[in-house]
């Protein structure tokens, strides 16, 4: 992802306002592109467009959540394999295969999310009205694009263009909210999830044509693929559980207290759902001054460090490797400070938030207990990538094992007790020790990684 | 002990894939001992390598451990590898007092099957151990020039001594370096004595050839060095018995530590009925032959700048290049060019292989220039054989010419070697009494069969756990 930050930074350098906009809405669209979509998505069309869904409101947004959520927790840990795959191909100047890559992968995800969509959407069935052949095939189809939409993002962070990509996401939302309009005064609710569905593939293949002109495909090959699932089987793990851990509470609360949507297998549990949504937002500012600042920093100390490796004497090594300690823990000290007073702000808000955006319908206390959370899964996740760049894969697979193993263990404790004032405290608890863990983790071994560094050339 | 002795012959870089002196002489000894069972430990730098040998019956296995395969292994036990780290501590400390450190706590604590390739990188004791040996002896150098280094210094050490050696009541190393630490780790494993031949000096041989490539160079150069002599040190500390070929090599083991009273001098021998009875015949001119492969350790080129002068001197003087040609195409055609150039064309004859015997009835003298040699068996040959000799003061050449300076000359110089030509054209009564004394001292000290009968007796002495008889 580095690349992206030095580009971002060249167009900062450039001053004006409208290269800091540029730079905020790439920078958002590289960090949190699908995420983004959705949150917008439901708020736009639930405030402009409520008639044109029609009256299962709660079928075409449970859709929605739940296909972004299980995209995640089934297909999410394949995305790190995937990406480090990528990287090493156009790091090799094999951009060709990494075209074929993004073709294969592509392909495989679409089938296995065709049958998941099938399997799924046995359990939901629309009330008459409501088209639910139409419902049913979009919802397929949404699961589908939201998939790849993951994928295409690896991509669209090495292409330059992000004012390209940033108009072709706009267009596609803008697709989806007159889809939803058009389609939905057609076939109701079907016709609504198909609306929205139609702008998500528009954004698909827009981006995959822009991908493939940059990385063309030849073919189709997964042998390389699984071979990497082989040699990188800590790095896979790791997503695994780390969006797991990320969803873990979510999806115990939906199922002990949230309401069964009639006619389906969705969970509908507000109370806690929108503070979630909201207070995970907040991530996305830390997570651009991360690619812009933090990142560049750190990336331009660790090469010449391994630069150093191959060229150096023993004690310029050293040397080298305390310089890319100490931009470790500058960029830790100023992500936390960054996120840190991002969060109190918003801590501070959360009144005026419930009253402004949700009429006072929002459970301040839960948000409140979420934005924490959110600030110590935010600090994990910078601490994650430090641990891929030095390449702790297994130190990274623990983290991400006590983040989902506190976060699920904890949040099945809330729900045996019925104690609803500790929603969130499951979160943010997963989040601290699995922060504390990498941050152990990473200052530990970091002193030792010329020796692991070699140790691993030899191995 | 099983009913047939059991010997486990530790081989590198020899036989049965390398043909030449040293397999040559293991193929006989295996031959010459029937009633014993030969276990093979060989090690080989690739695997699948083609026999140059059809193995005799009584060999009943073979092992070889190839040396470019790596193996994955680390124990899970962190004390464990602590321990084991401890003691390569310890054992590295006492190599820079340069002294032979006891490596049998080790071994013990090392399973076969458990290589340290990995560990010595990854375990800290190991990685401090290569990083305070950088800066101490070479802190101006890239670190990652150095690790490279030591690691393929180290890594055939990893190789052997984590390999199993198979089962055998005697094992027996055919040099030192790889083989003998093999030997070594075999010994203290198996609980079983250790013999050692050397045919020439292991650690002497690969000085050579290090200093002379340009491949390794400064401190690379002396790590490699001292590592060499360390795994001979090594060995002789271990074997039970330390055989060399001549009295001139057991000196040199004694004084790179081996202990004088596990030594002994076994010569190579030759077959004497073959040679003895050659029929004598003089042919007309003077003929001077060279017997051996056409390769620059044979210095042939000496050869042929030795007959350019002689052909001045003695102009009836014939000159014969007998061996195969096919090992070294490029030295070849870069010696028949010099023949060329010195217009020695009808005098100079390479034969190729032939049956030697031929030549041996009617050679004037037997050349010898190489630049390296142990105990050359064609000088024997040639004793046996009624051919006097003239050769370059390498290895045991000196002891097997009396030391008489009127046929030893220098490596590469041709005057010197002409001149013991001229010595031997000019003075033939008196050669008349060197050959016969040559020809008994032959017949006395280097018969084969002796020889290999010896093996054998030691082989048995030191599986009862008796010694060996002199």
């Amino acid at each position: 992802m580095a690349g992206i930050g030095f580009e971002l930074q060249r167009v900062l350098r450039k001053g004006g306002i409208g290269s800091f906009f540029k730079v905020v809405l790439a920078g958002s669209i590289v960090v949190a592109g699908p995420w983004i979509l959705t949150i917008l998505g439901i708020f736009f069309i639930g405030r402009y467009a409520e008639v044109a869904v029609g009256v299962y409101r709660n079928f075409f947004t449970g859709a929605i959540v739940y296909c972004y959520a299980f995209s995640l927790i089934i297909f999410g840990g394949t995305h790190y394999i995937f990406t480090r795959y990528v990287a090493d191909l156009i790091y090799m100047d094999r951009n060709n295969e990494a075209g074929s890559a993004l073709l294969s992968f592509s392909l495989l995800v679409t089938f296995l999310a065709v049958i998941i969509g099938i399997i799924a959407v046995r359990w939901v069935d629309l009330p008459e009205g409501g088209n639910n052949y139409i419902y049913k095939v979009s919802f397929i189809l949404l699961f589908v694009f939201v998939n790849l939409i993951w994928l295409l993002m690896i991509f669209i962070s090495l292409i330059k263009q992000f004012m390209a990509i940033f108009i072709l996401y706009l267009v596609g939302m803008v697709i989806s909210f007159l889809g939803v309009r058009f389609f939905g005064y057609l076939y109701k609710t079907g016709g609504a999830l198909l609306g929205y569905a139609v702008g998500q593939g528009f954004i698909v293949i827009s981006l995959f044509v822009l991908v493939s002109f940059h990385y063309r495909p030849h073919g189709i090959e997964f042998k390389d693929l699984f071979r990497y699932v082989l040699k990188y089987k800590f790095l896979l793990f790791t997503g695994v559980l780390y969006y797991w851990g990320m969803w873990a509470d979510k999806i115990v609360f939906k199922v002990a207290f949230g309401k069964v949507v009639p006619g389906s297998f969705f969970q509908i549990f507000d109370y806690y759902d929108i503070p979630v949504y909201i207070a995970n937002l907040t991530i996305i500012p830390g997570m651009i001054y991360y690619i812009i600042v933090t990142e560049i920093i750190f990336y331009i100390k660790l090469k010449e460090f391994l630069k150093g490796l191959h060229e150096n004497t023993y004690d310029t090594i050293q040397k080298k490797k305390y310089d890319m300690i100490k931009s470790i823990r500058y960029g830790l000290r100023e992500q936390a400070i960054f996120q840190g007073m991002f969060t109190i702000v918003i801590w501070l808000l959360a009144k005026g938030i419930s009253v402004e955006f949700f009429g006072g319908h929002f459970a301040v206390g839960v948000f409140r207990v979420v934005l924490i959370g959110v600030f110590f899964h935010f600090m994990l996740l910078t601490l994650i990538i430090y641990l891929f760049y030095l390449e702790y894969y297994i130190y990274a697979f623990i983290s991400s094992l006590v983040f989902f193993g506190v976060n699920f263990g904890f949040s099945l404790v809330i729900v045996f007790n019925r104690s609803l004032p500790m929603l969130g405290y499951s979160y943010l608890l997963g989040g601290f020790l699995a922060s504390v863990t990498a941050l152990g983790f990473l200052l530990y071994s970091v002193r030792y990684v010329e020796r692991d560094l070699y140790a691993r050339q030899i191995s | 002990m099983s009913e047939r002795l059991r010997v486990c012959l530790i081989l590198e870089g020899s036989y049965p894939f390398i043909t030449g002196g040293v397999s040559s002489w293991v193929h006989q000894l295996i031959q010459r001992l029937p009633e014993v069972d030969f276990v093979l430990y060989t090690i080989s730098p690739k695997k699948d390598q083609t026999l140059s040998y059809e193995l005799p019956e009584n060999v009943v296995e073979h092992v070889d451990l190839v040396l470019s395969e790596r193996k994955k292994s680390s124990y899970k036990s962190l004390y464990r590898k602590k321990k084991i780290f401890k003691e390569i501590v310890e054992m590295h400390k006492l190599f820079m007092l340069n002294t032979v450190p006891s490596i049998d706590n080790l071994i013990n604590m090392m399973e076969p099957g458990y290589y340290l390739y990995y560990d010595s990188v990854k375990q800290r004791e190991g990685w401090n151990l290569i990083v305070e040996n950088n800066v101490k002896n070479n802190p101006i150098y890239p670190f990652s020039d150095y690790f490279w280094a030591w690691k393929s210094t180290h890594d055939m050490i990893f190789s052997v001594m984590g390999f199993e050696a198979p089962d055998a009541d005697v094992y027996h190393a055919i040099s030192t370096g790889y083989a003998g630490l093999a030997g070594v780790v075999a010994k203290i494993r198996k609980g079983k004595p250790l013999i050692l031949t050397e045919h020439g000096l292991y650690h002497k041989e690969r000085e050579i050839e290090i200093r002379r490539t340009n491949l390794i160079r400064g401190y690379q150069r002396d790590m490699w060095i001292k590592i060499y002599n360390m795994l001979s040190k090594l060995t002789y500390k271990y074997s039970d018995l330390i055989i060399s070929l001549f009295e001139y090599n057991r000196e040199k083991q004694i004084e790179l530590g081996a202990p004088e009273e596990k030594t002994l001098v076994i010569p190579n021998g030759i077959d004497i009925e073959r040679f003895a009875s050659i029929k004598r015949e003089k042919r007309e001119g003077f003929h001077v032959g060279l017997v051996g492969r056409v390769v620059p350790i044979k210095d042939i080129k000496t050869f042929i700048s030795t007959a350019k002068i002689i052909s001045k001197e003695i102009p009836e003087s014939q000159f014969y290049c007998i061996g195969p040609t096919d090992e070294d195409p490029g030295y070849f055609e870069d010696c028949k060019l010099l023949v060329k150039s010195f217009h020695l064309e009808n005098k100079f004859h390479f034969t190729g292989k032939q049956d030697v015997r031929k030549y041996y009835s009617f050679l004037d003298v037997l050349m010898l220039t190489s630049i390296r040699e142990a105990q050359p068996l064609v000088l024997l040959e040639g004793f046996c054989s009624g051919v006097p000799a003239v050769a370059t003061r390498v290895g045991n050449v000196p002891e097997l010419l009396d030391y008489d300076d009127n046929f030893l000359a220098p490596s590469k110089d041709p005057v010197k070697l002409a001149a013991g030509v001229k010595y031997i054209y000019d003075n033939p009564e008196t050669m008349q009494g060197i050959v016969a004394r040559n020809r008994e001292k032959v017949i006395r000290f280097y018969d084969r069969e002796k020889v290999y009968r010896k093996y054998g007796d030691i082989y048995q002495g030191v599986a009862r756990g008796e010694g060996w008889l002199e």
